[in-house]
């Protein structure tokens, strides 16, 4: 633990003008990217790194920080005024964002995805700076044979609580992981299923498979609806008092939700590889087992379904740290990005950076605080202009959005090979989605794809090839124990559903 | 068609494809390499058996909703060849022309009369993306 001294060096480095300049402009940036539907804050973050160098250290990460946290709510905001999430992040918020929106309260449904992305953040960072260093050993003693485990438990639960049927769940999570294997395997550097395109090399892009899936189908149903019933406002801003704000009852009553979905969110990102979007769609699940309370069903715009999603995406932000800065391995795409930053200014993450680097390090958790409030400040100033840009008619909307997709994918993969990648992805998504397969499984799976024959190759060299001896790893046997348990109970959960009269045919 | 028959139907799609998988797309894609306890084929042959078997699965035992509307999938179709065809014509004349045409036929389909919200779409998108892309972040546009 560094001393008292250099932590409060450190977060008065955080607190000077400059710092606080380029946090909010970084914020406001996140918050932009974030609402427009295939720009996002990864891309805008890759996009800015190389202009960071000219940029202190500090002020260089807490500016991506800032892009980062900005687009967390940013994602929410298309997700809840026109069903689209502008980030992968913000899929879950569609469940009970939109329908909120739809039902006359868009900006209420908004500001309540601020408040609880807002409180999830902040949560995680708490946990962040007051836990980084022992949790960091503790991951440190966590080897693959137990990440194996704990991917294998994820994907358990991903499939049987997402979607409507656990062997459609099953099916999108195995398309995932094989998606996943497209490109050089892990342990020969062999090329697989590239197909002549050396595009593939480094296997499918995430941004355009995301982008293709969640947006691109989405705006492909939305352009076929708009035709059919003609060009019309995409939401009505119109609504009361009450639509417009939301009362800090409401608020007090989502409290569980909220602290749920930061509980999830700040465990899932400690662990390389599971990241906000799935952290998200656990929270919204065990919140709607939690049951609807007072408001209306899951589904048809329940406050605490839009708070249980926003906190757990936002809270994955702050605990994706505790492995980057513990031990150099980043728990998600956005820490990937971290890293290069953290290197092109020759600092090396991993164990040593709390002894070496301290009061950068403390810089960067206040730092992480300011963006925080800066996103609440920002969020409540700001919903009133992306509610009027939401505003524009279905033919503007989609048409741009579309476009601005075309361009991300573009810029984010270097080529149009990725908008054709994006393309394809989208045509599979929308099938995928009208025969009822859950494509948010499948794109968690495709994520965590890599990493999962990765820990496979290893747990094997280490297991000796013989999986009987994983009872040698008792934390890995207790989570797989669960794995198959979470299996066999969801699976009967939905027999028993199917057999039940108000579900049969 | 009933959604049974449909959730049959996509099951033995997967099913096909696993054994696709199986006996061409794995053995032609995938180099051998006999040493090591993970070979390049060890998971891709994994997941085609799963594929395979839960596939059998949900034709046996159909399971889940299914939303199959047949003029939405024309148009997406439709939709889906038009943005192939964008994207083919953005390698060839670039963005500038591309962009502009693109959002017209997409105004078009969407039946928007209105012109203001016309040029908002087929002038304004463009630009701005021009302007943030090439003008601001001084980024090459396809």
């Amino acid at each position: 633990m560094p001393e008292i001294s250099v932590i409060l060096a450190g977060l008065a480095d955080a607190f000077t003008l400059v710092n606080l300049l380029f946090v909010a402009i970084g914020v406001a940036a996140g918050q932009m990217v974030g609402a427009i539907p295939g720009i996002g804050p990864i891309m805008a973050m890759a996009i800015a790194i190389p202009f960071t160098f000219a940029l202190d250290p500090l002020v260089a990460i807490s500016f991506l920080v800032g892009i980062n946290k900005g687009g967390l709510f940013g994602g929410a905001i298309p997700a809840v005024l026109i069903n689209t999430p502008g980030t992968p992040d913000a899929a879950a918020t569609t469940l009970d964002g939109y329908p909120l929106a739809k039902s006359g309260k868009p900006v209420k449904a908004t500001r309540m995805a601020l408040y609880a992305s807002v409180t999830g953040d902040t949560f995680s960072d708490i946990v962040l700076i007051t836990l980084a260093a022992p949790l960091a050993g503790l991951a440190l003693q966590m080897g693959p044979v137990e990440i194996l485990a704990l991917m294998i438990f994820a994907f358990s639960i991903i499939s049987g609580l997402i979607g409507d049927s656990l062997v459609k769940g099953l099916i999108a999570a195995v398309a995932g992981v094989l998606l996943a294997t497209v490109g050089l395997d892990p342990e020969h550097g062999t090329p697989r299923f590239y197909f002549g395109y050396f595009e593939l090399y480094d296997g499918a892009s995430l941004v355009a498979v995301a982008i293709g899936m969640l947006a691109v189908a989405e705006i492909f149903r939305r352009i076929v609806a708009a035709r059919r019933t003609g060009a019309q406002p995409a939401i009505s801003l119109d609504g009361g008092g009450d639509a417009q704000r939301v009362r800090f009852g409401e608020y007090w009553a989502c409290r569980a939700a909220m602290a749920r979905g930061a509980l999830v969110g700040t465990i899932l990102g400690a662990v390389p590889g599971i990241g906000s979007t799935a952290a998200a769609f656990m929270s919204y699940a065990a919140t709607k087992k939690a049951g609807p309370g007072d408001g209306p069903p899951f589904g048809e715009g329940n406050l605490r379904g839009i708070a249980a999603t926003e906190s757990a995406n936002s809270a994955v932000m702050g605990a994706n740290l505790i492995p980057l800065l513990g031990i150099g391995i980043p728990g998600s795409i956005g820490a990937a990005l971290l890293i290069s930053a953290f290197k092109i200014h020759g600092i090396q993450p991993g164990p040593l950076l709390f002894r070496t680097q301290a009061q950068l390090i403390y810089g960067l958790f206040g730092a992480m605080l300011m963006a925080n409030l800066m996103n609440l400040i920002i969020g409540q100033l700001s919903l009133r202009l992306w509610a009027r840009v939401i505003r524009a008619p279905e033919s503007v909307i989609f048409s741009s959005a579309l476009l601005f997709c075309f361009v991300g994918v573009y810029l984010s993969t270097g080529g149009l090979f990725g908008v054709g990648l994006m393309l394809i992805a989208a045509c599979v998504g929308y099938t995928m989605t009208a025969f009822g397969y859950p494509v948010i499984v499948f794109i968690i799976a495709f994520f965590l794809g890599g990493g999962f024959e990765s820990a496979l190759s290893q747990s094997l060299v280490i297991l000796d090839g013989n999986p009987l001896r994983v009872i040698d790893h008792p934390v890995a046997l207790g989570l797989l124990v669960l794995a198959v348990g979470t299996t066999v109970w969801l699976g009967r959960g939905r027999r028993k559903g199917l057999d039940s009269p108000e579900k049969s045919d | 068609m009933h959604d049974r028959t449909l959730n049959r139907l996509s099951g033995l799609a997967f099913s096909v494809f696993g054994l696709l998988l199986l006996v061409w797309l794995i053995p032609a894609h995938t180099e051998t390499v006999d040493y090591g306890w993970m070979k390049p084929d060890t998971l891709p042959k994994a997941c085609a058996w799963a594929l395979l078997a839960l596939g059998a699965v949900q034709v046996a035992v159909p399971s889940g909703d299914v939303s199959v509307n047949g003029q939405e999938v024309l148009w997406v179709a439709v939709l889906a060849a038009l943005s192939g065809v964008a994207v083919w014509a953005m390698g060839r004349v670039g963005f500038l022309v591309t962009g502009p045409i693109f959002a017209a036929v997409l105004v078009a389909l969407i039946r928007e009369r209105r012109w203001p919200w016309i040029a908002a779409a087929v002038l304004g998108a463009p630009a701005i993306t021009w302007l943030v892309v090439s003008v601001l972040l001084n980024r090459p546009l396809p």
